[in-house]
């Protein structure tokens, strides 16, 4: 099935809010082991999200403007003896869709249960 | 290195070059590189934690198959981008041959037809007067005989008296 232009699937939304949640804890760059384990922990999920979905939704989103990359300078991963990372960036319009989410998941979270009615 | 863990690893590496291969460089690097990063960001993590290496093991190997259908819709959808680049490139190039074919007859056109109207060049001049020289010139017809009116005076004055004998 195709999906709309422009619209986002839920870990899509999942990857800006936990990108939102890394800023207001001062971290404006993430990688991508990073965002997983912060999805790992939002989700209380053992399993981290799988290499290609991940990396496909990131780069999706960087497609549409939600989030920006860059490779961090190649002189940091040398002297830590690691390979380089690629930062990734929340953007203003990816930070409004993480809110968009948050506000919809809360107005769902609040919608009253419909209960059967008794015959 | 627990072999498990080597052979993760070389698991996840190997799929990740079979999948980004025949790639343009930028596109096929950036994620190799990427898949490295996470692959010893999570073995360290992981490492930190405590995590058995056979755990490590299960755990990429899981994050690996749960991922092969969108690396592989991934690499349709590149291929999908590729080939509208490649379509559009193809229609520039075919306009712009056009609209150079279609310049340079307009200008073999314009040539043909101001070459025409130039007048002869002076070399055709040169050759014509030595084609003339070789024969030589008809005779320039004979003067005509002076022609004489007779007026008014020629009835009164008579004609000279003849020489006496």
């Amino acid at each position: 099935m195709r999906r709309k232009a422009g619209s986002l699937v839920p870990l899509e939304l999942a990857i800006c809010s936990a990108a939102a949640t890394l800023r207001q804890r001062g971290e404006e760059e993430f990688h991508g082991y990073e965002i997983a384990k912060t999805l790992g922990d939002a989700s209380d999920s053992r399993l981290l999200t799988a290499y290609g979905t991940l990396y496909r939704a990131l780069g999706r989103l960087e497609k549409m403007g939600l989030v920006t990359s860059r490779w961090e300078d190649p002189h940091v991963p040398a002297r830590e003896n690691r390979p380089g990372r690629r930062l990734y960036t929340l953007t203003a319009l990816g930070e409004t869709a993480a809110n968009e989410a948050g506000r919809a998941e809360t107005a769902v979270q609040k919608r009253p249960r419909r209960r059967l009615a008794p015959a | 290195m627990n072999p498990l863990l080597a052979c993760a690893i070389a698991l996840v590496r190997g799929w990740t070059r079979l999948y980004s291969s025949r790639m343009d460089p930028a596109s096929r690097d950036s994620r190799r590189a990427e898949i490295d990063s996470d692959l010893w960001e999570f073995h360290e993590d992981a490492r930190r934690r405590g995590a058995s290496p056979a755990g490590i093991a299960i755990h990429m190997i899981a994050r690996l198959c749960f991922g092969i259908p969108h690396d592989l819709l991934w690499r349709f959808e590149y291929e999908q981008d590729a080939a509208t680049t490649y379509r559009r490139s193809a229609w520039l190039t075919a306009g712009a041959v056009g609209a150079t074919v279609c310049i340079g007859a307009l200008w073999a056109f314009f040539a043909v037809t101001s070459l025409v109207a130039l007048p002869p060049l002076p070399d055709s001049i040169h050759v014509e007067r030595v084609y003339l020289q070789l024969r030589p010139p008809p005779p320039p017809p004979p003067p005509p005989p002076p022609h004489r009116f007779r007026t008014i005076f020629d009835r009164r004055v008579s004609p000279p008296p003849p020489p006496p004998k």
